[in-house]
């Protein structure tokens, strides 16, 4: 039983930073690609892997229609597109934290029954607080989003906070953090059940190989 | 400023129609399935475009009852409109058949209507076409529709498919019928090959850390016979699987060689963690696989206690397949312009005309006025 093509596996990577941790863990899997600035595919020098850059938001939609069989993205964004994904690896890199934030000098006590929260991450703010039975009414937002309760959109915000110095840069401060968000490597389902056992060496040499 | 009207003009999100070459193919893939399904004697059938809703409620897992279109009549009951065809032929097929109709082979192609969001990427289908054998159990039944799948998709021209068959029959063996939550849970676990979760709920669910550790292993299990005779053989060892459990396993090897010893074009693959996404299936479950389409383009399964909800007990057998999603992908060549290019009838009346036109009908060709 073999995988039905010998085509190289397709792997989706966000462009930026992650791009450059996830680039440099391959090559110590033994994986060498050439990409110049404008490329937005590369295939490695033995065939065996070819890469699709896209940008950080579309990266699911790309995995979900098999466009690129797999992904390596945060679970905030899969969450974010309500895209089901296979998870075969979580990287030590990326970590991040999803936070409720408020402005430093916010009092809860004056809070209404419903909480107004400004947010790129509307499903999963939704979907948190519900869950929770805790009524709010999301603003999207698609960035900048420690505006909000600066200018007096929103007392609340929903973002990734790392080291917390955008939000004391702009007087917020955490006020609850909600899920621990990793950088998992994904994988559209039927493409996984297509191509298993060259996914499977694929993800033991990502698994063997040290990420520092 | 857009004119409202010109809005509306707009198809809503989630409707669908094709045109033209489009449908012209379309329905000579109908066509064709229909060619196939016939001489196996399977009849069709019309489900209504909608029903009660409550007759389903329970027959529906809550993350899907959100995609479905409900409306309330002059009445004041909640319908809804056809979702999965299924469900609404099990209603129908419960009420109206007797014991001594079975067994009963029937297929259908009917769009189905789901609410998709804005930004939904979930690929929904709205076109499914498929076969019920109903009435009838064990291999040779399910070996039946196993094969006639693998006639359709031949007649159609599917290149490069796969079938995995897995089995909700083993998982229902460790969690009985009984507790829907926790068959849910593992079935969503499983189905994403979350390992640890498996292994968890498998504690959860009174299994000592061996058999859980291996339960897990066991419901990742993609492979061959042999592969699988492998795992089956240490578990014996172990004593890691109860009888029943080994049984569930032996008949899809059996199964699984039965369909190789038939030689059919489509490879299957033995595939434990396909468990069938729909909360009635209960024997075997399969999906099917095409390169370049990044969902399955068919499934199905037994069922044998669906039909019963609604009337006569009668197990099930089917599968339904996705015909939106393969339609561009098949070699089938057919197409409008090629295949029947129209021939202008010549003369100099109406009447000459359409007597033209009668001759070039009469060779099989296309004749235009």
């Amino acid at each position: 039983m073999s995988d039905l093509s010998s085509a190289p596996l397709t792997l989706a990577l966000p462009k930026g930073r992650l791009m450059q941790q996830v680039l440099e863990h391959l090559r110590r899997c033994g994986f060498q690609f050439q990409i110049s600035q404008r490329n937005l595919t590369a295939t490695d020098e033995e065939g065996r892997l070819k890469l699709i850059l896209v940008k950080n938001n579309d990266l699911p939609v790309y995995v979900a229609h098999g466009i690129a069989g797999l992904g390596v993205c945060g679970t905030d964004l899969v969450y974010e597109s309500g895209a089901e994904f296979f998870e075969l690896h979580t990287f030590g890199f990326g970590r991040t934290r999803m936070c409720l934030a408020s402005r430093a000098d916010h009092d809860p006590a004056g809070d209404h029954t419903q909480l107004t929260i400004a947010t790129k991450f509307s499903r999963f703010t939704h979907d948190f607080f519900h869950a929770r039975g805790i009524p709010v009414q999301v603003i999207r937002l698609n960035g900048s989003v420690e505006l909000a309760p600066v200018l007096g959109l929103a007392p609340y915000i929903v973002d990734l906070v790392e080291t917390g110095s955008t939000l004391r840069a702009n007087n917020l401060k955490v006020t609850q953090e909600l899920a621990e968000i990793e950088v998992k490597l994904v994988c559209n389902p039927a493409y996984y059940k297509l191509q298993f056992r060259r996914i499977a060496e694929l993800v033991e040499t990502i698994k063997g190989v040290s990420e520092t | 400023m857009t004119n409202p009207k010109r809005a509306l003009l707009q198809l809503p999100q989630g409707a669908e129609s094709f045109y033209l070459e489009d449908a012209f193919r379309h329905r000579r893939l109908i066509e064709r399935i229909e060619q196939v399904v016939d001489k196996w004697g399977y009849l069709p059938v019309q489900t209504p475009v909608f029903d009660f809703f409550g007759v389903y409620e329970d027959l529906i897992p809550s993350r899907e009852a959100r995609s479905i279109y409900r409306l309330i009549d002059r009445e004041g009951d909640v319908l809804m409109l056809r979702y999965d065809n299924t469900l609404f032929l099990a209603k129908q097929m419960g009420l109206m058949l007797s014991d001594d109709d079975l067994p009963v082979r029937v297929w259908y192609g009917d769009t189905i209507l789901r609410h998709q969001e804005a930004e939904d990427i979930s690929n929904d289908e709205f076109f499914q076409t498929g076969v019920e054998l109903i009435g009838k159990r064990g291999r040779d039944a399910d070996l039946e529709v196993l094969v006639l799948l693998d006639r359709v998709f031949s007649a159609l021209g599917a290149p490069s498919r796969v079938v995995h068959l897995g089995s909700r029959a083993l998982l229902q063996t460790i969690v009985p019928g009984e507790a829907p939550e926790a068959a849910r849970a593992f079935r969503r676990a499983i189905a994403l090959r979350r390992h640890d979760d498996v292994r968890a709920l498998c504690r959860e669910n009174g299994c000592p850390p061996e058999r859980s550790r291996f339960l897990a292993e066991l419901f990742a299990f993609i492979g061959t016979r042999d592969e699988l005779e492998q795992l089956i053989r240490r578990a014996d060892r172990s004593r890691l699987l109860t009888t029943v459990e080994t049984g569930e396993l032996r008949y899809i090897e059996l199964l699984s060689k039965e369909y190789e010893e038939l030689d059919l074009n489509a490879e299957l693959r033995i595939d434990l963690s396909e468990v069938g996404s729909q909360p009635y299936h209960t024997g075997i479950v399969f999906n099917v696989y095409m390169e370049g389409i990044g969902a399955a383009i068919a499934s199905g399964g037994r069922y044998d206690n669906l039909i019963s909800h609604f009337g006569i007990d009668a197990p099930a057998v089917g599968f339904s397949i996705l015909l939106r999603k393969v339609q561009e992908h098949l070699t089938t060549d057919i197409s409008a312009h090629d295949a029947r290019r129209p021939v202008r009838a010549e003369g100099e009346s109406f009447r000459e005309r359409l007597e033209d036109a009668e001759r070039i009908r009469a060779r099989g060709e296309v004749a235009l006025l």
